[in-house]
């Protein structure tokens, strides 16, 4: 019979090896879009891969924002459809999970102050299984729609020396 | 069989709803359509809004311009922003003459929160010859209306967002120097091809 020690000790070996056996999330090629003076949303986008297993995106937070949500894009017919998304976006292990326009993306609603272009700002992702993890994200044009390190045709600001 | 029935029914009406709909979208958009048999495009009308900068306008602005007229909101973070930035890159690759005859309309249809100024610091951030348009909810839903564009306002607690959301048709309009409607141009459109559309309109 064992001893409530050994069973606590077991216990705990067990923890201990789930804790080391734990996926490893890795978020790539995060960015966000300037927004205007005056805007009330933003939104962010980035790629999560995970190791092994498979782990869910609960929600986040930023200092630039008073709510993180998580959202989608729905085109039904041509109308755009924005909405919030049920139960968390899923990672699993061998396909990257792509938050990117024109579909899944992180919402940041009640921005604090306008987001520029060429600034960043750290954004935290709270997962199921891994729990918080802090990415920096940075700001590209107005309309960027992948992030563009060399060539950013993202936004207006590169073209400010030129004539209409 | 009853289950299979039931499948087999279910199916039917599902596709039978899946294409009324198309085709209700299809027929709304449709350049053929024509108003009191006068071969007049339904598309396009009068609407009466106020610029980003607070100029009353009328659709007398689309004459002598050919125009890219799109309504969106700018709240939206992804949708607007992505066809704004193909409407500023398709003016960007225009020659200087051509930019000149060449005019594009962001109408909100969100009025509540997208007043004249809050307009004057989004539009331009795509191009600065981008002509953010406003208006009383009366005005943009005549406006909506005589486009045939489609907006619904969805409230925070039916969306469960902690702000209300838009939900709009993303169509790019296309008028010609009288304001008559020549053809739209769905979201993602390749700016090259509404450049070519441009030219064929201007060449007349």
């Amino acid at each position: 019979m064992r001893t409530f020690a050994q069973r606590l000790f077991l216990s705990a070996a067990v923890l201990l090896l789930a804790g080391a056996a734990q996926a490893e999330i890795s978020v790539t090629s995060p960015f966000s879009r300037a927004s205007a003076p005056t805007a009330k949303a933003g939104a962010a986008f980035l790629t999560l891969n995970i190791d092994a297993g498979s782990d869910k995106l609960l929600g986040g937070s930023s200092p630039v924002a008073d709510k993180v949500e998580l959202h989608t894009h729905l085109m039904q017919d041509g109308i755009a459809k924005m909405r919030p998304v049920e139960g968390g976006i899923p990672v699993t292990a061998g396909t990257p999970t792509e938050l990117k326009p024109g579909g899944l993306h992180i919402m940041l609603m009640g921005l604090k102050a306008p987001l520029k272009q060429g600034e960043s700002f750290p954004l935290t992702l709270n997962f199921e299984k891994a729990g918080a993890l802090t990415v920096n994200v940075p700001v590209q044009g107005p309309g960027a729609k992948a992030p563009m390190a060399e060539h950013d045709h993202g936004g207006h600001g590169e073209h400010s020396g030129h004539q209409h | 069989m009853k289950r299979r029935t039931f499948w087999t029914g279910l199916a039917v009406l599902a596709t039978a709803a899946l294409l009324g709909t198309v085709v209700l979208v299809a027929d709304r958009l449709s350049p053929q359509k024509s108003e009191q048999g006068q071969g007049r495009a339904a598309i396009g009308g009068p609407f009466s809004l106020t610029d980003h900068t607070g100029q009353p306008v009328t659709q007398d602005i689309l004459k002598g311009k050919i125009s890219l007229v799109y309504f969106g909101y700018s709240f939206c973070p992804d949708i607007c922003p992505t066809d704004l930035q193909l409407i500023g890159q398709a003016l960007d690759q225009m020659t200087d003459e051509e930019r000149a005859d060449a005019q594009a309309l962001f109408i909100t249809i969100d009025p509540e929160r997208d007043t004249a100024q809050q307009l004057a610091g989004y539009v331009p951030l795509f191009h600065p010859q981008i002509r953010g348009l406003t208006g009383t909810p009366e005005q943009i839903d005549a406006a909506a209306k005589a486009y045939r564009a489609y907006y619904k306002k969805v409230s925070a607690e039916e969306a469960g967002t902690s702000d209300y959301l838009m939900d709009h048709s993303a169509f790019i309009y296309l008028m010609d120097r009288n304001g008559t409607f020549i053809r739209v141009f769905g979201h993602g459109v390749e700016p090259a091809e509404m450049l070519e559309w441009f030219r064929k309109v201007r060449a007349g």
